[in-house]
């Protein structure tokens, strides 16, 4: 008997826990259920009067938090990380002082912009590999995030679209955008990164976005787990085999300013087509 | 939260109920998330071990002026050793009334000292004649030699080597000394220079303090960095569990791995870092190897849960849910590296 009021409470517990998220929903609490994987979000927006909007707020919000949150990790991370601007500053003063610099100065008039620029290039280099926060590395992620999210959104959402209709779907591309736009709430867990040495994997979230996609096509195509998973990951291998293409063809521009690699490669496709004959 | 706490102890006695009641719910993987989360900060906890040792690490402008003190210590060191040596060896290998002749001289002034020259020569059987015509000639040089020995007297014995093994004149000698002295002054400048922009590159909220700060942040991203190696592992056994015939959702599946995550409490102790500064590195060592056999417990205890999340998620036997474990294996270390290479070697052979 007291198993059962034991299983009873787990199952109180449980049912409690369970939010129901319907059309009044709003974008917050549906990207909170994002979050705990709860695909009744998707089916929300899926059937939302306009899905594409309702999935664009939540976009935005995702963005701002990403963005104010990167904003507070630079202040507080340049109260608790070593003043490289001092050092900086310091070695820029000694180098300039310099003999060398003053004759390269003399020699070239556009020197001195040059070497500042290149120096300061230098030292946000240093700080994004060393991991110290900086001014400009906050500002060109914060950019960088605003595009990935926005054209990744679409692209992404376009091609995915366009496999999951060939694999039987039945969402409109309003309803496919706005489902992909909820993928994005993993970002939210870099919100984290306001508190100095704190992190989160960025495989992580790749990874959660990837399953959160999942859950997007599935449940708003609605289709088999199977076709799902490739409608899922189509994009990314064109994205590979696209890659794969600019890297090849880009080499090969590359190969052909060079005189004397033309010779040699032609001796050795020689060479193989003997072996091969052989 | 007495509930919260008896569902906990239920996962981690494998109650197939308990599981199921959780998996099979909508908020099982919400319950699930949240128990992970806890358990991993709780289990990170071991980290604020470090907190003696953030506290205790020296700063750089402190381990700059360790290392001025460090260089002072041997060069004082190294002037003590050639100072005895010297009074060493300037006593030896001199006939004995050379030595006492010196000791005169140097001691007992020029007077006292040519007295003795004087009695030497008698000794050594000069006959008076020749000592009238050598005192007449040393004596004339008493004053400016009186120069000289005074100059030979005010200079530490060491010097007085140098002198006599290569014929330095005594201004000489100071010069020299002034040089040392002046490279010890620079030295001594250049550290505390180093020192004060040391200090000038501390953080504005101090050192240790933003240590602290950062231990913090570490702490809270337990959670996080410990699920990111595992979650790809996750989701290639749910691939496997799928293709032998599984049943659970995405939701489900991560649910099941994430309650397997009971026992992680058990890794507080390996997350304790080594203490230096504050135990003896024996002490640390131990430490650190008592918490990997502990982790290694909470691995085998969570592969027991996983089997049975598992397999209840899936709707597996228990021998199922074993197998798909195995061949995830196989896939993650096998296959897929097989798989991957043969298509490298496909697209380079042609």
């Amino acid at each position: 008997m007291s198993e059962q009021v034991e299983l009873a409470g787990v199952r109180a517990v449980a049912s409690v826990s369970a939010r129901e998220v319907d059309d009044s929903t709003g974008a917050l609490r549906l990207l909170r259920e994002t979050l705990l994987l709860n695909d009744d979000a998707y089916a929300v927006v899926r059937d939302a009067s306009s899905s594409l909007w309702r999935g664009f707020a939540a976009l935005l919000w995702i963005l701002l938090f990403t963005i104010v949150a990167r904003g507070l990790a630079l202040f507080f991370g340049m109260l608790t990380s070593p003043r490289l601007d001092v050092l900086q500053t310091q070695i820029y003063e000694m180098l300039t002082s310099l003999g060398f610099y003053q004759a390269q100065v003399q020699q070239s008039p556009g020197f001195a912009d040059q070497f500042r620029w290149g120096y300061a290039g230098l030292w946000e280099g240093i700080r994004l590999l060393g991991g110290y926060p900086s001014v400009v590395g906050t500002a060109s992620t914060a950019i960088s995030l605003l595009i990935y999210l926005l054209l990744g959104w679409l692209v992404y959402g376009l091609v995915v679209h366009v496999v999951a209709r060939w694999m039987g779907g039945r969402a409109s591309l309003g309803q496919t955008l706005g489902g992909l736009a909820l993928a994005y709430a993993p970002l939210l867990l870099t919100v984290i990164v306001i508190v100095p040495g704190a992190r989160v994997p960025a495989s992580l979230i790749f990874l959660l976005i990837l399953v959160a996609r999942f859950q997007a096509i599935k449940t708003v195509h609605r289709l088999t787990p199977g076709y799902s998973l490739v409608a899922l990951i189509t994009p990314y291998l064109i994205s590979l085999v696209l890659l794969i293409g600019v890297i090849l063809f880009g080499l090969a521009y590359a190969a052909a300013q060079i005189p004397y690699l033309q010779p040699f490669l032609q001796g050795w496709l020689l060479f193989n087509t003997f072996n091969w004959l052989w | 939260m007495k509930i919260a706490f008896r569902i906990y102890s239920d996962v981690l006695q494998d109650r197939r109920e308990t599981i199921e009641a959780l998996i099979h719910s909508r908020a099982g993987v919400a319950f699930a998330l949240k128990m992970f989360v806890i358990v991993m900060l709780i289990a990170g906890l071991g980290q604020w071990f470090g907190i003696p040792v953030a506290i205790q690490q020296p700063l750089l402008s402190e381990r700059i002026q360790d290392l001025g003190d460090t260089i002072q210590d041997i060069g004082n060191q190294a002037i003590d050793t050639i100072d005895e040596y010297m009074s060493t060896i300037s006593q030896e290998n001199l006939p004995e009334t050379l030595t006492r002749l010196i000791n005169d001289l140097i001691s007992q002034g020029v007077k006292t000292g040519v007295k003795s020259l004087q009695r030497s020569m008698i000794e050594a059987g000069v006959p008076p004649e020749q000592l009238d015509q050598l005192m007449a000639q040393v004596i004339p040089l008493e004053d400016p030699f009186s120069a000289q020995v005074t100059g030979l007297l005010a200079i530490p014995l060491h010097e007085r080597w140098f002198t006599s093994r290569f014929g330095l004149r005594p201004e000489q000698i100071v010069w020299v000394d002034e040089q040392i002295n002046a490279v010890a002054d620079r030295v001594n400048e250049a550290i505390d220079q180093a020192q004060a922009e040391a200090e000038l590159l501390e953080p504005p909220l101090g050192a240790r303090t933003s240590r602290l700060i950062r231990l913090f942040g570490r702490w809270l991203s337990t959670p996080f960095t410990s699920v990111s190696g595992w979650l790809f592992v996750a989701l290639v056994g749910l691939l496997v569990a799928k293709l032998l015939g599984g049943r659970a959702t995405v939701a489900q599946h991560l649910a099941a791995v994430l309650l397997a995550a009971g026992p992680a409490v058990l890794f507080f102790v390996a997350f304790i870092p080594i203490m230096r500064y504050v135990l003896p590195l024996p002490y640390s060592m131990a430490i650190h190897y008592f918490g990997r056999v502990l982790a290694l417990i909470a691995i085998g205890w969570s592969g027991l849960i996983l089997l049975k999340t598992l397999a209840v998620a899936h709707d597996f036997s228990f021998w199922r849910s074993a197998g798909a474990l195995a061949l995830t294996w196989l896939f993650l270390w096998v296959i897929i590296p097989a798989v991957s290479f043969a298509a490298l070697a496909y697209v380079w052979g042609g």
